[in-house]
């Protein structure tokens, strides 16, 4: 199962998965088809070659995980060809693509080896929001962004969009916390002319189970992590058990930074967040040190996710290249955009000088 | 008919002559007894007491803008000093309200400092007060130069000083009070700082915000968690009282009275607000 195609079974056409559907469409017959449909299919498979160049030759089939490693590994110095399914030609893909489209015939295909055994998704959530929707989405977003230059968004200086699927890291925790804390009071009192200060010490515990999920972390290196980050908080409640399928008909990519490279970072988020959740538990004083707290994680479930996100490239008119994602569940779009100085520079002004009123007609009646 | 008209004649230029003889008179008067904004009537003052005088009533006058006289008198026609002071800087002064007219009226024998529009603010009853503590002092001597000296260089120090921030003005009639209000040079400073940190924060969030800076995605922990307590408790394990005396600025009840910022107004005939205070000698 190294490439694969669908194909409809009514006219040989691809199958696509249709976000506003949730189902597999034909686009030539118009046929629809469900996920338990798609299982029953045989999927067309085409071959892949793990080198640049003299591809033709040596073609592996049917790889188990261990072949793919390999020739992810050979992929690192260069480009993995693939032979299309459906035409025959080469499609080139970096080493972490698991789906893309041939070149040639745009035939959507799944390089479904690069998403086996150990980079076999845990979860999927599929595309929600189809193309048409991400377009007009996009352009209310900038559209409601008041300091982007006037003349800044056209639609047809969207250079590209894509809808791809990128690879996540997702961590459930479930955790023994403890917190030990002291809390003050202090009351203030007067009698006659002596003032009173009592000042009660109270010796606070917290101890209990804390569960914390959907801690994400970006698991593609060419990812911008920021963006990446940016795209949460996904619905998770919509994930779904992964199924190759709904990579057709849109881009993927596996993930190529591993478990250990962000548990760290990520279990200091655990951390760090549990101490807040237990800290936020003790309530009614002055003043909390805290003195001690323990965080023991007792069950941890990590999970390997593909999120989907439409890219979008986007050209201004000064030739200036910008890149947003959108969440391709929710609709939420995040990246850098361009400022119109002056606009800024005016609105800061308007506040700076309605402050100044302000300040100064306080300082007139203090 | 000849014998008339010459007899008119006589008469309309005995008339003339009369009046030039009145003009010319009238003003020798004038003459004598003032030197610019020194109206020294009751003739208290030497020519060179009077242009001293009315150097330094100049020189105020080029500082604050406002107009001030000098003024003897030896009948005040029935008024009190303090009418009489008032009446004379409003007919004096019409082009503006601002100013004071310092009397020496020996008639009721009161010296008087009347005030008038924004120096009201400045001069405040107490320190009316304090000036006519020297005046009073230099008149008492028989120096009426010195004393009216007194009266404008205490104006002049409190100008100095500008408006104190408690000012006050109370109507003794209506009751009215109008609070002084102004903004200090350390306001406006203040001020400024602010609104420049208004622009910084409002430039910075929004460029901040566009390129990513910040407004980023944080792991909503609270959304994401539930948390399920086996054991929570809260013990007093210690009380401690502290007490001290409250200090007592029993010194600042004197005081307080002399930092008071009112200024007392009433109305003159003309109908305008003045301050002022006098002093019998």
């Amino acid at each position: 199962m190294a490439i694969i195609s669908y194909k409809c079974p009514n006219c040989d056409g691809e199958l696509i998965f249709e976000p506003s559907t949730q189902k597999y469409k034909c686009e030539y017959c118009g046929s629809l088809f469900s996920q338990e449909e798609l299982d029953a299919m045989k999927p067309a498979e085409g071959s892949e070659t793990a080198d640049s160049g003299n591809a033709a030759g040596e073609t592996i089939t049917g790889e188990d995980g261990r072949e793919q490693e390999t020739a992810g590994d050979k992929a690192e110095q260069g480009a993995v060809i693939y032979i299309c399914p459906s035409c025959g030609a080469q499609i080139v893909t970096d080493d972490t693509t698991a789906a893309t489209f041939c070149y040639y015939c745009h035939n959507p295909v799944v390089l479904g080896g690069r998403l086996e055994g150990n980079y076999l998704p845990d979860k999927i959530i599929p595309f929600s929001i189809t193309r048409e929707a991400a377009e007009k989405g996009f352009e209310e977003y900038i559209g409601k962004k008041k300091f982007v230059p006037g003349a800044f968004f056209n639609k047809k200086q969207i250079e590209s969009m894509t809808g791809v699927y990128f690879p996540y890291w997702l961590y459930d925790v479930n955790l023994q916390g403890a917190m030990q804390a002291e809390g003050r009071n202090v009351r203030v009192w007067r009698s006659g002319d002596t003032e009173f200060t009592e000042t009660k010490f109270y010796n606070v515990q917290r101890e209990g189970e804390v569960e914390l999920s959907n801690l994400s972390e970006n698991a593609l290196k060419k990812a911008n992590a920021r963006l990446a980050k940016n795209m949460m908080p996904y619905d998770f409640s919509k994930m779904k058990e992964f199924k190759t399928g709904y990579l057709s008909g849109f881009l993927a990519e596996r993930r190529d930074i591993e478990k250990q490279e962000v548990e760290g970072k990520m279990q200091q988020e655990m951390r760090e967040s549990a101490e807040r959740l237990l800290r936020e538990t003790i309530s009614g004083y002055n003043s909390v040190s805290v003195r001690n707290t323990n965080i023991v994680p007792k069950k941890e479930n990590w999970s390997y996710v593909l999120f989907p996100v439409w890219t979008i490239t986007y050209k201004a008119k000064n030739g200036k290249i910008y890149y947003y994602s959108m969440n391709g569940q929710t609709g939420k779009v995040s990246g850098e955009l361009p400022i119109d100085y002056a606009k800024v520079t005016l609105v800061s002004a308007l506040s700076a000088a309605a402050a100044l009123a302000l300040a100064l007609i306080g300082g007139f009646f203090l | 008919m000849i014998k008339k008209w010459k007899k008119l004649l006589v008469w309309v230029f005995l008339f003339l002559f009369s009046l030039e003889i009145d003009g010319f008179s009238a003003e020798k008067v004038v003459l004598a007894a003032q030197t610019g904004n020194v109206y020294d009537e009751a003739e208290l003052l030497t020519e060179q007491e009077r242009e001293a005088l009315n150097e330094k009533i100049a020189a105020l006058m080029e500082t604050t803008g406002w107009n001030i006289y000098a003024v003897t008198t030896e009948d005040a026609g029935g008024k009190s000093a303090e009418e009489y002071a008032d009446d004379f800087f409003d007919s004096h002064s019409t082009e503006t309200e601002d100013g004071v007219a310092a009397l020496i009226d020996m008639d009721n024998r009161e010296i008087y400092l009347s005030t008038c529009g924004e120096a009201i603010r400045y001069l405040t009853d107490d320190r009316l007060d304090y000036i006519l503590d020297e005046a009073y002092g230099e008149i008492s001597e028989g120096y009426y130069a010195d004393c009216l000296g007194a009266m404008i260089d205490g104006t002049a120090e409190y100008y100095e000083r500008g408006i104190p921030t408690n000012q006050y003005n109370y109507d003794e009639e209506t009751g009215e009070i109008s609070v002084y209000r102004s903004i200090t040079p350390w306001e406006a400073v203040i001020a400024v700082v602010i609104a420049a940190a208004v622009f910084g924060i409002v430039f910075g969030v929004i460029v901040g915000r566009y390129r990513l800076k910040f407004g980023n995605y944080e792991y909503e922990f609270r959304r994401f968690s539930r948390v399920d307590l086996k054991n929570s408790s809260d013990m007093l394990v210690n009380t401690a009282v502290t007490h001290r005396r409250i200090p007592q600025n029993n010194g600042n009840g004197g005081s307080s009275h002399s930092s008071s910022g009112r200024s007392t107004t009433h109305h003159s005939s003309s109908g305008r607000s003045h301050g002022g205070s006098g002093r019998k000698f």
